[in-house]
């Protein structure tokens, strides 16, 4: 089941929530673990065994793995670590790598969830749970399951156990999971047209403005669907009483690449921070192992997108800008007015995004190819009807992103409208993709 | 403090209260078999059985059946439309909003006309066979069309007398279809071509039938700046018109029933046949007309010229048009059809 569906919406949503508001005192965490796995299950309920089989298992990993502490067994706490993390990349790998089997939805999300949290057990940072409801509850919990944020255990370890239902957070959840809503069902699906029409233009009719518009709007697209969707989450967990870490924070705002990756899937960079990066050493052992750290953080997160080699390419590209960053052009930059680093960052990302964007590397470079101008024409009559047609739009989805009026988001009345134009858009809707399922 | 804690429960209560409205609406609202304006069945509610459910068939059904029998259906889908169009979008569902209310379409061609035609030619002789290429409205009205559209369409005299007249009422506004006006000059640059002489407009009965018609087009869309009238310029020569060799009772050129319902261009020539049989008394010749739904308003042009007429749409008739006509003495074949067109930007 997705979000932006009306059996979600209109079926799933005003049951579950009864529910779980009359049960939620004593009952919470069972009520969220079974909502949950009816949630994975509907539609496709091939693959909730698999989910189980990663929820049972990690949680028999993080008591023996507490139990290996208490008992001073290090080698066996060691080994138990091993496990866990081999076994979860296993799975990903079978599932997500081999190509012998269909995507099991949210897979990419959960391993690196349940990883976390066998991970920090075993450095202290969060006792063991052992009740394993609760537990199944944190892995299985439908606001985040499918497309994240990635929620570290350690950071909801307490609300898991113990958490209050309230009109504020109730209050502050509806306005985010509308604005969310409308984020994706208003902008993101409609922008995610133009891309398709103009990827649907035969590469000698391709015009430079053409090729612009295209990347830009791919770039906004992916932007409202991935931060609707986060918005989504963290607007149900709050109904439901989790208050998760922010996901997104405008990042096409950023003044350089550094910046954009503090504030775009945030959750997923904190992952390998914690996790990847700072074990290998990250900035305390010089220049030259800091670089290597980040070409093997940022193929990782490539390569975590997905098995194209457009995504480790993608990542890659991404780690070399930041490196590059790091050794001399933040000093650059700061010496220039503020609109340079902007332009420089929109520029950075929109290139990047289109390697993104495109199966198929030498696609991926026709298109900057076009992007840099080896189009026929500036201009042509198409490219002034999709301007005319989505121009409006398309201005509006920028100012969004970087957010300008986004006070109006804390207006109830706001909300309503976005609530009710985005039913009326999904019954009518024709397209409703999630770009992030693929991960 | 008291005001600010009332504003969230409100706000809480409301939702709640609309997401139960929608389920509600939903289970007092009777499902629809069939949508007249999107011209298709609508899904209905799914068999619940452990397998369906376990495969997954049954959550994507039931999703679906949701999603068609929605309660206001047909209003959410307009206030969507309605929304696309305040952004300024000029295509929607592959319907193009041109100016002064008049909606375009790109066309795909029923069947292969130049294969047909050429299999007439083979049988009949070549000067037979005459052939009519209906534009597509959006080829034809060059100054309706969006700003920055355009429409194929193929370029003879037909087309040429269409867009000498493109600013009288020679298309609908909210239908693919033609009007019988615009069928008429077809006729009449047909005719002349012929070496007939054409009915004038002022021999022909004017007379409006429906102030309110709405065509295929508003019904993708459920958007229409104004409705269509649909006039009928009648001939008004006496003819006998057998529908399906007679397993049809209809009667007559024109079919007034259909214009209360949502298919009222049905109204010529009964909508949709495999074959129509016209005699006209105390007239020559045997002209077999190949057509789709556009020849519906023109044929009652033709009865002027022709004693008998056998009108053949090829989607309703089984056995193949050549085979059927071999031993009807046809002394004339007439195709008319629309080309397949396509939107280009010029």
């Amino acid at each position: 089941m997705v979000f932006s569906s009306l059996i979600f919406i209109c079926r799933f949503l005003p049951v579950f929530l009864t529910i779980y508001v009359l049960a939620a005192k004593r009952y919470g965490n069972l009520v969220l673990f079974l909502g949950s796995l009816v949630f994975y299950a509907w539609g496709e309920p091939v693959y909730i065994g698999l989910m189980l089989f990663s929820t049972i298992l990690d949680y028999g990993n993080g008591r023996l793995l507490e139990y290996a502490k208490s008992t001073g067994q290090y080698l066996l706490a060691k080994g138990v670590l091993l496990e866990s993390v081999v076994v979860n990349l296993s799975l990903l790998g079978l599932f997500k790598y081999s190509g012998l089997f269909p995507l099991p939805v949210g897979i990419s999300f959960y391993t690196f969830q349940t990883m976390s949290y066998t991970i920090d057990v075993y450095r202290g940072e969060v006792p063991a749970q052992r009740d394993l409801i609760a537990f199944g509850a944190y892995v299985s919990m439908f606001p985040q399951l499918i497309a994240g944020p990635i929620v570290k255990y350690k950071d909801v370890a307490a609300e898991i156990s113990h958490r209050t239902l309230s009109w504020d957070d109730a209050y502050q959840g509806i306005g985010r999971f509308c604005t969310g809503l409308g984020k994706k069902v208003l902008l993101a699906n409609q922008i995610g047209l133009i891309w398709e029409e103009i990827q649907r233009i035969p590469p000698g009719e391709m015009t430079l403005v053409g090729a612009w518009i295209g990347s830009f709007a791919f770039a906004l697209q992916l932007y409202f669907d991935f931060s609707g969707y986060s918005d989504m989450a963290i607007g149900m967990g709050q109904m439901l009483g989790f208050h998760l870490k922010e996901n997104f924070h405008y990042p096409y705002a950023a003044k350089s690449i550094t910046e954009f990756w503090r504030r775009w899937h945030i959750s997923l960079g904190q992952w390998f921070r914690d996790y990847v990066y700072i074990p290998l050493g990250g900035n305390r052992k010089g220049l030259l192992i800091q670089c290597r750290n980040l070409l093997v953080v940022w193929a990782l997160t490539g390569i975590w997108h997905g098995k194209g080699m457009n995504f480790l390419v993608w990542g890659l590209y991404f780690g070399v800008l930041l490196m590059l960053e790091k050794c001399f052009l933040l000093g650059w930059l700061s010496k220039l007015p503020a609109v340079f680093g902007h332009l420089y960052t929109l520029a950075a990302v929109l290139i990047g995004m289109t390697v993104f964007a495109i199966n198929g590397l030498f696609d991926g470079l026709l298109w900057i190819g076009m992007l840099f101008g080896s189009t026929h024409r500036l201009y042509d009559a198409r490219t002034l009807w999709l301007l005319s047609g989505y121009g409006p739009l398309l201005i509006l989805g920028g100012i969004g992103s970087v957010g300008a009026g986004k006070s109006l988001k804390r207006s109830p009345v706001i909300w309503a409208v976005l609530f009710v134009l985005s039913i009326a858009y999904l019954v009518d809707a024709s397209y409703n993709p999630f770009l992030y399922f693929r991960f | 403090m008291r005001g600010k804690r009332r504003k969230e429960e409100i706000v809480c209560a409301l939702f709640f209260v609309l997401l139960y409205t929608m389920w509600i609406g939903d289970l007092v609202s009777e499902d629809r078999l069939y949508s007249a304006w999107e011209k298709r069945r609508l899904a209905q509610k799914p068999v619940y059985s452990w397998e369906a459910v376990t495969s997954g068939s049954y959550g994507k059904e039931y999703e679906t059946w949701l999603v068609d029998q929605f309660p206001g259906r047909d209003l959410w889908v307009g206030l969507k439309n309605r929304c696309e169009l305040l952004l300024g979008k000029r295509e929607l569902k592959g319907i193009y909003i041109g100016k002064d209310g008049y909606l375009f379409s790109e066309n795909q061609q029923i069947a292969d006309w130049d294969a047909i035609q050429k299999k007439m030619q083979e049988q009949f002789g070549m000067g037979v066979v005459s052939r009519i290429h209906v534009p597509p409205a959006g080829a034809v009205l060059t100054e309706k069309r969006p700003y920055f559209v355009s429409f194929t369409g193929s370029e003879d005299l037909v087309c040429e007398n269409l867009s000498r007249h493109q600013e009288e009422e020679i298309y609908y506004r909210t239908d693919h279809h033609w009007t019988m006006l615009g069928a008429y000059y077809a006729y009449e640059a047909w005719a002349k071509e012929q070496g007939l002489t054409p009915l004038e407009l002022e021999e022909l009965n004017i007379q409006v039938v429906k102030e309110d018609f709405l065509g295929t087009h508003y019904g993708k869309i459920h958007y229409a700046r104004q409705p269509d009238v649909i006039t009928l310029y009648d001939p008004g020569i006496a003819c006998e018109v057998i529908y399906d060799l007679g397993e049809s009772k209809v009667q007559g050129l024109y079919q007034e029933s259909y214009l209360k319902t949502e298919d009222a261009y049905g109204f010529f020539l009964d909508g949709n046949h495999g074959v129509v049989q016209i005699t006209t008394e105390g007239k020559e010749g045997h002209l077999a007309v190949l057509k789709d739904s556009y020849a519906n308003c023109l044929v009652p042009f033709l009865t002027a010229h022709y004693g008998r007429i056998t009108v053949l749409d090829p989607r309703y008739i089984r056995v193949d048009m050549g085979t059927w006509l071999a031993d009807q003495e046809v002394t004339q074949v007439l195709i008319v059809a629309q080309d397949t067109s396509q939107v280009v930007f010029p």
